[in-house]
């Protein structure tokens, strides 16, 4: 696991108040974390920030779950 | 800007937001302002002022609207978030005509992205913005989380707001919509602001949350107690 990879789920883990662990790739933001929209904003504000890569409106409505946001950080 | 709201409204909404808009004009004309606690805070909101958070109930919307048209026209940079729904879409129409950038969005419906939209309206163009916090289905008076998270992520200050007039229409809608009556006398508080610490754990966000929530009811209330024995001479004009 990359050092980048720790970090998204270590700002996923914080925001969500779940052991890092205990994340998995299929773990749904929503229904498994609940991010409802304000956390979501957050969250997007956070990982925007920790890595100064901007994320879309559009790449943003495809993170459904820990999996997709790794994948977005993967391909940039 | 990639935030702005640019779809074309349908006739039926635009010929009611006409309708909404003329009524507003008209009416506004006759409103009589009696008392106004925290004007000088609300005149010192111009156009190279830092982005606040303005936050009133969605019942309030309708003065506040001719409020708010008083300051863009000063200069003073705005946004608001209106709902998805046909009556977001009046909303939406309106809210340019009060000279605001309109981002559409709620809290049920693409919530995230109508908050980024006002994030982004804060952070980047520094405008200020509008939260209706029960909207934009309610329930009445009870504020949601987004006002603060907004001021948690942006720095920005809350500064709630309300109104009341002696004689008005209470509309049969989730909100309670208030229109004040021709030549009501109108009392408003525009109260000290809030800010919210960034590093705020979910516990203190809520806590914030209660915290306006309370605000909002309690100025409601003492403008309301505002009006009793207040001269009948208006003390600022609102068009």
């Amino acid at each position: 696991m990359s050092l980048d990879t720790n970090s998204v789920l270590e700002v996923i883990s914080k925001l969500a108040n779940k052991p890092q662990e205990s994340l998995k790739r299929e773990t749904e933001l929503v229904a498994d974390l609940a991010i409802d929209s304000p956390k979501a904003l957050q969250l997007l504000v956070e990982l925007e920030d920790e890595f100064g890569i901007e994320i879309s409106d559009e790449e943003a409505a495809k993170m459904e779950t820990v999996g997709d946001v790794l994948d977005f950080y993967e391909k940039t | 800007m990639q935030m702005a709201d640019n779809t074309s409204p349908s006739f039926k909404a635009r010929f009611a937001a006409f309708a909404m808009w003329t009524t507003l004009k008209l009416l506004s004309s006759t409103y009589r302002v009696v008392a106004f606690e925290g004007r000088k805070l609300w005149e010192s909101l111009l156009a190279d002022s830092d982005p606040v958070i303005l936050s009133a109930w969605h019942n309030r919307i309708f003065f506040f609207a001719s409020l708010f048209a008083e300051r863009t026209a000063k200069g003073f940079k705005m946004a608001m978030m209106s709902s998805l729904s046909k009556d977001g879409e009046i909303g939406a129409i309106l809210g340019r005509k009060l000279g605001g950038l309109v981002v559409r969005g709620s809290s049920s419906r693409q919530g995230t992205k109508g908050l980024r939209a006002l994030y982004r309206a804060i952070v980047k163009e520094r405008h200020s913005i509008i939260i209706l916090p029960d909207g934009s289905k309610g329930p009445v008076y009870k504020a949601k989380i987004g006002a603060v998270s907004l001021a948690q992520l942006t720095g920005a200050s809350i500064i709630p707001m309300s109104y009341s007039a002696d004689r008005y229409w209470e509309i049969k809608s989730w909100d309670r919509l208030v229109i004040p009556k021709p030549f009501a006398r109108i009392s408003i508080i525009v109260e000290k602001p809030m800010t919210v610490k960034r590093e705020s754990n979910e516990e203190e966000l809520e806590s914030c949350r209660s915290k306006l929530e309370f605000t909002l009811n309690d100025i409601g209330r003492k403008s309301k107690e505002m009006l009793v024995g207040t001269s009948r001479e208006p003390i600022v004009k609102v068009r």
